[in-house]
C-alpha cells in the first residue's frame, strides 16, 4: 500500500511539475499577428494596369525554392543592414532607381530626374499607371510618406546617414516629387537606389508594430508577402498586376540553411533550384557537375588591410608602399580564394561614377626590403593585424597569407581574430593610440555606385574613428580639398578631373594594403533560367522560370 | 498521507532552491554578458552606419539608463514572468523562444528515446556476452560514437541518403522524414554513451553479493538479470540519459545548424553573437529552468526504481 502510494506521488509529482510549467509559461505568450495570409487580398490588385498576360511559356515549376543562410531580423524595408534580406526586399517594394546588369544607374519607379542649377533641389518625375500590391497608386503623395519616415528619428534607420543631405519632400504634383537638399549633394539621385518605396495604405494598416514581421502588399513589387516562419523559411507569392509583368513562378521559397555544405547537399539532391553563396571550396567540382551551374559575378565589396598611418613606422609612406609590394596579389586570388576575386587598381569600383585606375603594386619583396631599409627599418618591426573569422570569403586564411608575406620582408605579424560584435568595436571605437590593432583586414560594399561613397567617408580627415569610418586615421589636406569640392560640384567633368586626382594621391600614399574586389556566387540547377545578377552582390528573379 | 505529505514538501523545497538559483543564474549571464565586448546598439545598425543612429538605437533598447535601473527593471520583469523584447527582432523573447522551443523538444524527445530504445538492451547484451565478438564490435561502435564528430557525421549521413539515394532531404523541418536524419545523428552520439555505461553497469551488478545467492539459489542466469540487476543496474544509466536529455533542451546547435532545424541551440548562439541581451539571458533562462525540471523528474524516477531512495 505504502509503495503504491509513493509512486502515486511521485507521478503526481511529475504531472504536477509539468502543469506548473505550462500554465507559467503559456499566458505569456502575447498574441502574435498571424504570420501568414491567405492570397484573397489581392481583391484589388486584378485591375488593368499590366495587360501583359504572359503567353503561356514552357511547362514551369510553380514554386521557386532558394536556399539562403541567414534569417531576416526584420522584414521593415528601411531597417536592412544585410545584402540578402534588402535583397529579398526589393521583390516585395522598389526603389525609384535601380541598376543595371553592369551597375549602372536606371530609373526605376521614376521616369525620369532635374537637378537644379543651385544642386539643392532634386525634382523627380515618377512612371504613371503603377498600382501598389493594395491597389494604391503610385504617386508623389507615396514618395512622401515614405521619405519623411525615412527622415523620422522614431523609426530605426541604420543607413539614415545615406539621407544625411535630405532636408525635406515636397509634392509638386500627382506625379512630380521635389526633394530639398540642405547642401548640394552630387551623389544624391544614386543614394536613391537604396530607398523602396511604401504604399501609404498599407503602411497605415500595419503601423510600426507589424511592418517588420508581416509586410502585407507594402510594396510595388513583383512578389508579395506570404509568410514567415522564424529560423526555418520566407514564403513570397506573385503579384499578378505587376507593372513589369507578372512573374512566370507561383511562389517562392525562402530556406534558411546556415550551413553552406547543406545547402550544396539540397542543390545536388534537388530539394532546392538556387543555392546562395555554395562552398566557395567546392565551386571547380560543382562547375562539373551535370546539373548544376554557376553564377559567378564580380561584387563592389573592396577588401583591404586598413593601415594605422599614425603608428610608429606605419607613419612613414615608404614603409606602407613596402607593405603593398610585399604581398603576391595574385597568388592570393589564384590560391587562397579559388580565383574568386579581381585585383583592385582603385578603392572605387570599376562602374562606379568617378572610378580611376591605377597602377597595381606589383609582387616585388625586394623593392619591400629596400624601402623598409631607406626608412630606417632593415630588420623589419612587429605589427598586430586584426581579422575576422567567417565574415568574408575565407578572411582568416587570407590573414593567414598576408603574416606570411610580410614574415618574408622581416615584419613579424600576429593575428588577432575576435568574434564580429568585438571586431566592430575595435575597429570603429579605438582611436588612433587605442586601437588594439596595427592592421586590419575589413571590407566595403558600397550600395551607391559613386565614388564618394567610398572615397569621402573613408579617407576624408574629417571621418576618423572614433564613432566614423576613417580608420586608418589618414589625413592629406588635398585629399579633404579634392573631396570636399566634388560632393558639391554639379558639373559631372569636374568631378571625374577631381576624383581622379583624388584616387591617384591616396594610391601613392597607401593608407591601405590595397586587395582585390570580392566576387559573388549563385549556383543553381541548370533547369532554372533567367538568373540576373547584379554586382552589388544581388540577383533578380523577375525573368526568372524553372523548366 | 504522510508520503504525499513528504513529497509535496520536498517538492516546494526544491522549487524554492530552483528559485534562488535561476536568479542567481540570470545575474550572472546578465553581468557576463554586459562585460564582453560589442555593443548591441552599433551590432544593430550595421558598420556603416552614423554614431547619431546609433545612439538613437541605443536609447530605444534602454541600454542608455545606469546599468543597476536596467538590472531592477529586468529583475522586476522576471518576477511577472516577462522576458522583455528582443532587440534584433523587435518580437517578445517568449514568442521567439516557443516558436522554437516544440522543435527542439522533438528532437531532443525522439533522440533519447532512439538512444535508450537500442542502446540499453544493446549494452546489456554486450554485458552478458563480455569478451565476445559481439562484445568488442559494440565496444568499437562506442569509441567510434563518442569520437567521431557530430559535424562529420551528419554531412556523411546528408551525402548518403539525400544526395546520393535521394530518400531523406537534406534540411528543414516539416514532415516526420526532416525528423530521421538530425534524429539519428544525435542518436548515435548518445547511444555510444549509453551503451557502455549500460554495459559496465550491468557488469559491475552483476558481481553483486545478491547476485551470487541468487545463483546460488538456482535462478537461472536469464531471471537474475531482469528481475533483480536491471532496476539497479539502470540507475548510472538514468543519471545520464537525464543529463543528456537535459543538455538537448538547450538545443543541439551543431546538429540544428547542418539540417537547417530551427531549433533553440542555433537562437541561443545568434543572439550571443549579434548580443542580443535580452534573447539571450530569456533563452538561457528558459533552458536552465527546463533543465531544473528534468532533474528534478529523474529524482523522483529513482524513487520509482530504487526502492532504497527517499525523497528528503
Amino acid at each position: 500500500m505504502r509503495k503504491a502510494l509513493n509512486k502515486l506521488a511521485a507521478v503526481a509529482a511529475v504531472v504536477v511539475i509539468v502543469a506548473a510549467a505550462l500554465v507559467f509559461l503559456l499566458p505569456q505568450l502575447q498574441p502574435t499577428p498571424t504570420s501568414s495570409t491567405t492570397t484573397s487580398t489581392s481583391t484589388t490588385s486584378t485591375s488593368t494596369t499590366s495587360t501583359t498576360t504572359s503567353s503561356s511559356p514552357p511547362v514551369t515549376q510553380k514554386v521557386l525554392r532558394i536556399a539562403i543562410g541567414i534569417d531576416a531580423d526584420t522584414l521593415d524595408p528601411h531597417a536592412q543592414t544585410t545584402t540578402l534580406i534588402s535583397n529579398i526586399m526589393s521583390f516585395m517594394t522598389e526603389p525609384l532607381f535601380y541598376y543595371n546588369e553592369k551597375g549602372e544607374l536606371i530609373p526605376y519607379l521614376a521616369e525620369s530626374y532635374t537637378v537644379s542649377s543651385d544642386g539643392l533641389k532634386v525634382t523627380v518625375v515618377l512612371k504613371k499607371g503603377i498600382k501598389f500590391q493594395d491597389g494604391y497608386p503610385l504617386n508623389a503623395t507615396a514618395v512622401k510618406v515614405t521619405f519623411d519616415r525615412l527622415l523620422n528619428p522614431k523609426v530605426k534607420v541604420p543607413s539614415r546617414y545615406l539621407l544625411d543631405a535630405l532636408n525635406s519632400t515636397d509634392i509638386i504634383d500627382q506625379y512630380t516629387v521635389r526633394f530639398n537638399l540642405k547642401y548640394p549633394y552630387a551623389p544624391f539621385v544614386r543614394t536613391l537606389t537604396t530607398w523602396y518605396v511604401i504604399s501609404p495604405l498599407a503602411y497605415q494598416k500595419l503601423g510600426e508594430e507589424n511592418i517588420g514581421k508581416t509586410p502585407i502588399n507594402l510594396g510595388t513589387g513583383p512578389l508579395k508577402f506570404k509568410e514567415w516562419v522564424k529560423g526555418d523559411r520566407i514564403v513570397l507569392s506573385r503579384f499578378d498586376g505587376y507593372w513589369g509583368g507578372p512573374v512566370k513562378f507561383e511562389e517562392v521559397v525562402f530556406k534558411i540553411v546556415p550551413e553552406a555544405q547543406t545547402r550544396e547537399a539540397m542543390l545536388l539532391s534537388g530539394e532546392v533550384d538556387i543555392v546562395y553563396q555554395p562552398p566557395p571550396a567546392d565551386l571547380p567540382k560543382l562547375n562539373n557537375t551535370a546539373g548544376v551551374k554557376l553564377a559567378i559575378n564580380p561584387s563592389t565589396r573592396v577588401m583591404t588591410v586598413n593601415i594605422n598611418t599614425q603608428r610608429g613606422p606605419l607613419k612613414d609612406v615608404r614603409v606602407r608602399q613596402a607593405l603593398n609590394y610585399a604581398i603576391d596579389k595574385n597568388a592570393l586570388i589564384k590560391n587562397v580564394l579559388f580565383n574568386l576575386a579581381t585585383i583592385a587598381d582603385s578603392p572605387v569600383y570599376p562602374a562606379f561614377f568617378g572610378y580611376s585606375p591605377q597602377k597595381v603594386y606589383e609582387y616585388n619583396p625586394e623593392k619591400a626590403k629596400q624601402l623598409l631599409a631607406e626608412a630606417g627599418y632593415p630588420n623589419g618591426f612587429k605589427l598586430t593585424l586584426m581579422v575576422p573569422t567567417g565574415r568574408y570569403l575565407f578572411d582568416r586564411q587570407v590573414g593567414e597569407a598576408i603574416q606570411a608575406y610580410l614574415s618574408k620582408v622581416g615584419i613579424t605579424v600576429e593575428l588577432y581574430t575576435p568574434d564580429w560584435p568585438t571586431f566592430v568595436q575595435n575597429l570603429l571605437y579605438s582611436n588612433y593610440t587605442s586601437a588594439p590593432w596595427d592592421l586590419c583586414y575589413v571590407g566595403y560594399g558600397m550600395t551607391t555606385p559613386d565614388a564618394d561613397a567610398v572615397l569621402y567617408p573613408v579617407f576624408h580627415s574629417s571621418q576618423w574613428a572614433p564613432g566614423k569610418f576613417n580608420t586608418m586615421f589618414y589625413k592629406n589636406e588635398r585629399v579633404d580639398k579634392l573631396l570636399d569640392d566634388a560632393r558639391r560640384e554639379v558639373d559631372e567633368k569636374k568631378r571625374l578631373q577631381m576624383y581622379a586626382e583624388a584616387q591617384s594621391i591616396i594610391w601613392e600614399e597607401c593608407p591601405w594594403i590595397f586587395l582585390y574586389f570580392q566576387n559573388f556566387v549563385l549556383a543553381h540547377s541548370d533547369k532554372v533560367h533567367g538568373v540576373v545578377v547584379y554586382p552589388y552582390e544581388t540577383f533578380d528573379l523577375r525573368w526568372v522560370y524553372v523548366s | 498521507m504522510e508520503p504525499v505529505l513528504s513529497a509535496l514538501k520536498y517538492f516546494f523545497y526544491r522549487l524554492l532552491t530552483l528559485a534562488i538559483t535561476l536568479v542567481g543564474l540570470v545575474t550572472l549571464i546578465f553581468i557576463l554578458i554586459r562585460s564582453i565586448p560589442g555593443d548591441p546598439a552599433r551590432v544593430l545598425a550595421g558598420m556603416m552606419a552614423s554614431e547619431e543612429d546609433v545612439n538613437l538605437i541605443r536609447e530605444q533598447l534602454g541600454l542608455n539608463q545606469p546599468i543597476y535601473i536596467q538590472y531592477f527593471i529586468y529583475l522586476k520583469n522576471l518576477f511577472t514572468f516577462n522576458l522583455g523584447v528582443s532587440f534584433r527582432t523587435d518580437s517578445p523573447v517568449i514568442n521567439e523562444i516557443m516558436a522554437r522551443l516544440p522543435n527542439t523538444l522533438l528532437l531532443a524527445v525522439t533522440s533519447t528515446c532512439l538512444a535508450v530504445i537500442l542502446g540499453v538492451p544493446l549494452g546489456v547484451i554486450a554485458a552478458s556476452r563480455k569478451g565476445g565478438k559481439l562484445d568488442l564490435l559494440l565496444s568499437t561502435f562506442s569509441i567510434a560514437g563518442i569520437s567521431l564528430p557530430i559535424y562529420w557525421l551528419g554531412l556523411i549521413l546528408i551525402l548518403i541518403f539525400s544526395v546520393e539515394f535521394r530518400l531523406l532531404p537534406a534540411g528543414g523541418s516539416g514532415t516526420p522524414l526532416h525528423l530521421i536524419l538530425p534524429t539519428v545523428t544525435i542518436a548515435l552520439y548518445l547511444m555510444a554513451f549509453i551503451v557502455k555505461i549500460t554495459k559496465a553497469s550491468v557488469i559491475d551488478s552483476m558481481e553483486k553479493n545478491y547476485v551470487i545467492t541468487a545463483k546460488s539459489k538456482g535462478l537461472s542466469e536469464r531471471t537474475i538479470l531482469y528481475r533483480h540487476v536491471l532496476k539497479n543496474a539502470l540507475i548510472p544509466v538514468v543519471t545520464i540519459v537525464g543529463l543528456q536529455f537535459g543538455a538537448l533542451l538547450g538545443g543541439a546547435v551543431i546538429t540544428e545548424t547542418i539540417f537547417a532545424w530551427p531549433g533553440l541551440g542555433r537562437l541561443i548562439v545568434d543572439s550571443i553573437n549579434s548580443r542580443d541581451y535580452p534573447m539571450v539571458q530569456g533563452s538561457i533562462f528558459i533552458f536552465a529552468l527546463l533543465y531544473a525540471l528534468v532533474n528534478l523528474a529523474t529524482d523522483i524516477l529513482y524513487t520509482l526504481i530504487d526502492p532504497r531512495v527517499r525523497l528528503k
